[in-house]
């Protein structure tokens, strides 16, 4: 605090008498805090002590104003923010947020393009078919993302900041996954039906069941089983730091989805179906399925997995993407369980539930 | 009586459109279904029942199916589009060509494995053109303009397709484009700036990190009322910043896929004014201080009320980081190789942001003579409420007198000098953007509170 008599001082220098100085003897939060740093330098982590580090259940703070700064009454009230901690926490966010920082990459100086091998035509063809889907996708998961953020509550300002970082990322995505199709001669090829579809989560918890828990989770399983399906350090490195930035959205939602099931447990079946839809249960064709299956995306898929297109190799290729599925299932059945979903297993489509006891691998 | 070949068609056709009634129509009464991810039915009632709840996959109207074959007895027919590859549906028939068994597997050659499906390959054959292979990357590395060459480095007027097409891909059929997007904005004019791509680039490159980035251990102890003054300024930066990124975030959604280096540069943004939150924040916790008083918000408001991209730019990439950037370079806030090093990140950062506005507005003024209009009524209303916030903001002002001076005397004299340079920034950023003479026409009570701190 500032002492009663250096305020009293500055009043009397000289061109001091107008000053009120009252807003120094108000803090909302303690003063004095004198945080340190850890080994990762000084992260939101390190500053979250305190009366700073407790994030109110529930805010009527509608106004902006930063966790921990002190309320003016005639702050303009903007109406738009959730009040309920629920609604948008992670309990990830600040740990995520500062990896993201640390691991952020460069599609122009981190990719060896330089070492870009001559391909064989088919195999680059179906490289190109392959990004040309992923560049018109993988924005949808920051537009996504976008639509939410100025509901985000100032009291809960991680969640904002951590979905900064995905937008980030998904920029790269699209701007990697198009470079490497105009980096061999091919160029983008054939667009498909896209993910507009993920545009229509109407809460915050809609869209982390189908984008986070669903989409992102499949894109990264696709992502992680790249050494299958690149044919060049190229291709592979592109993969791997794609996947190293999916494993962070994935793990925001499925610490959100947590959060939310341990608090408010009742909301269970609320998010059952959220991903009724997305596993194509309610109707309208499922979302997922354009996402990592359309067929245009499979075929190259197969190509790339098996080496080729003649039939031998393309059997083989085919062979390969039932397994790139069922991990894609297999791991999307573990995230259900960590969040507390795993009594979902008996919920799934049949088609899903019989292809996670296939023996594809 | 319709051949096997015809009944399957049917059945085929039945089922993409979902009509399970006529399909039943086709069943004999002792049909099996055999469906190796869902085990096996048998009757007409139990089989239509399966057959209504599971269409060959809930994806049925998105399969795209071959012409029936004959395969012995029995007709066989393909299909492509399924989430787990090629399927195969299999129909038997009795004498009276109903049909007695149902076979669906995965994979083109039924429940023997995975054969391919006929190679299709339609998507390499499409017009889209074919790019120079890229060389001589030089250090910038291989950057979206280098990639982006030809028609693919062409950004039309009116961006004419309503789901996610990525520029330069061939689109998809009317069909099977899927929803159309939320987008609003297809006109160039209203998002663009030739520098988007370059800035985009720049943004990565300049990244910086404010953990590991920033000599935490370089701050001294201050006297208490310099801490707490420095405090009150970081609270409201990022508080500042806090906002501009939470509403430029939002805006993502209103822009379609065709100016993909608009929405490339903006994530960029929204990434940088994400750090500036964090990173004043640690500062004004790192060293025995706190945050101070909120802002009162009227500019909060407005650019929460931004009703067009250009005047949300207007906002947030001109005024206020045209004043914003002017404080990062006054050399008396800082008081240590941490203050000087947050600051210089974040004028670094806030040049881009200039950069961005100064070649939007541009753009946007010589599409149509009325828009210079439009700028200057979004100007004044910027100018008018960042008037209010100041006018009214005491814990900023007074946090800036003693932040800036060793006495109070000095301190409003800096003040009055970091106004004059807040205003001169705002002028010139405007002037760049062909908005001459702006100072001759600012809002009286905005050139008050620059002339009467």
């Amino acid at each position: 605090m500032v002492k009663a008599e250096t305020l009293e001082m500055l009043r009397k220098e000289s061109a001091g008498e107008d000053l009120d100085l009252s807003w120094i003897d108000k803090p909302a939060a303690e003063r004095g805090l004198r945080v340190t740093r850890g080994k990762r330098g000084l992260t939101l982590e390190d500053i979250s002590v305190g009366t700073y580090g407790n994030p109110p259940e529930v805010t009527r703070n509608q106004s902006g104003r930063m966790r921990g700064s002190a309320p003016r009454d005639d702050a303009q009230n903007l109406g738009r923010h959730w009040m309920l901690k629920s609604e948008s926490w992670s309990d990830s966010s600040m740990m995520i947020y500062e990896e993201a920082l640390q691991r952020q990459w460069s599609s122009a100086t981190d990719i060896p393009w330089e070492e870009m091998p001559e391909m064989d035509d088919d195999l680059e063809l179906a490289m190109s078919q392959l990004c040309t889907f992923l560049t018109q996708v993988e924005f949808i998961a920051g537009d996504v993302p976008g639509k939410f953020a100025p509901n985000i509550s100032a009291d809960h300002f991680e969640t904002g900041l951590f979905l900064a970082t995905q937008i980030m990322d998904e920029a790269r995505h699209l701007d990697v996954f198009r470079k490497r199709a105009l980096a061999n001669g091919i160029g983008l090829l054939q667009a498909g039906p896209g993910a507009i579809g993920l545009l229509t989560a109407e809460s915050f918890i809609d869209m982390t069941a189908s984008l986070h828990l669903v989409g992102e989770g499949f894109i990264q399983s696709m992502f992680r089983m790249g050494e299958l399906f690149a044919h060049s350090e190229v291709d592979k490195r592109i993969f791997r730091l794609a996947a190293q930035d999916e494993s962070r959205h994935v793990a925001f939602g499925v610490m959100h989805m947590k959060h939310l099931l341990d608090t408010e447990p009742e909301r269970k079946e609320e998010v059952h179906t959220y991903l009724d839809r997305m596993e194509g249960r309610v109707g309208a064709s499922s979302t997922q399925a354009g996402l990592t299956g359309g067929g245009d995306t499979s075929e190259a898929l197969a190509i790339l997995l098996g080496g080729g297109k003649d039939e031998k190799r393309l059997n083989e290729g085919y062979k390969k993407l039932m397994a790139v599925r069922r991990r894609q299932f297999t791991e999307y059945l573990h995230r259900l369980e960590v969040v507390g979903l795993g009594d979902r297993k008996e919920r799934l489509p049949e088609r899903i539930r019989a292809f996670l006891d296939a023996d594809v691998a | 009586m319709a051949t096997k070949t015809e009944v399957a068609k049917q059945y085929v056709d039945f089922q993409q459109a979902r009509d399970f009634d006529g399909l039943a129509t086709l069943l004999a009464d002792d049909v099996e279904l055999k469906m190796p991810m869902a085990g096996e039915v048998s009757g007409k009632e139990a089989v239509g029942k399966r057959l209504r709840n599971q269409p060959g996959g809930d994806n049925a109207p998105q399969l795209q199916w071959s012409d029936p074959e004959e395969d012995g007895d029995d007709i066989k027919v393909s299909a492509t589009g399924a989430p787990f590859g090629p399927l195969s549906l299999v129909l038997s028939f009795n004498a009276n060509e109903q049909i007695t068994k149902i076979n669906i597997a995965i994979g083109a050659n039924g429940g023997g494995g995975f054969q391919p499906p006929p190679l299709n390959m339609s998507w390499a054959d499409v017009p889209t053109e074919r790019p120079p292979k890229p060389s001589n990357f030089g250090e910038d590395g291989f950057t979206l303009a280098k990639a982006d060459s030809g028609s693919y480095g062409w950004a039309p007027a009116h961006w004419p397709y309503q789901n996610d097409t990525p520029r330069g891909a061939w689109p998809a059929e009317d069909a099977n484009r899927g929803l159309p997007a939320p987008y609003t904005i297809f006109d160039k004019h209203e998002v663009w700036a030739d520098n988007a791509a370059d800035l985009y680039e720049l943004g990565i490159r300049e990244r910086w990190i404010p953990a590991t980035e920033v000599s935490w251990g370089s701050i001294e102890p201050l006297d208490d009322h310099v801490e707490a003054a420095l405090d009150q300024v970081f609270t409201n930066i990022s508080e500042t910043q806090y906002n501009s990124n939470q509403i430029l975030m939002g805006w993502l959604q209103e822009i379609s896929y065709g100016f993909h280096e608009v929405k490339l540069y903006l994530s960029t943004q929204v990434f940088d004014q994400a750090r500036h939150v964090e990173a004043f924040r640690k500062r004004a916790l790192a060293n025995g201080g706190g945050l101070g008083v909120q802002m009162p918000g009227f500019m909060h408001r407005t650019v929460y009320a931004a009703f067009k991209f250009t005047e949300l730019i207007c906002y947030i990439n001109i005024l206020r980081a045209s004043f914003l950037l002017a404080l990062a370079e006054n050399e008396h806030l800082p008081k240590s190789e941490a203050d000087r090093q947050l600051f210089g990140h974040t004028a670094n950062d806030l040049q881009r942001h200039l950069a961005f506005g100064v070649d939007h507005l541009k753009h946007y003024i010589r599409h149509d003579t009325i828009n210079l209009s439009h700028v200057n009524t979004w100007l004044a209303r910027g100018e008018a409420m960042m008037a209010a916030d100041l006018r009214r903001d005491k814990p900023l002002r007074e946090a800036l007198i003693l932040g800036l001076g060793e006495t109070v005397e000095e301190g409003k004299e800096r003040l009055n000098e970091l106004r004059q340079a807040q205003l001169q920034k705002y002028v010139k950023t405007l002037e760049a953007a062909s908005v001459y003479k702006r100072e001759e026409s600012l809002v009286p009570a905005f050139q008050r509170v620059i002339d009467e701190p």
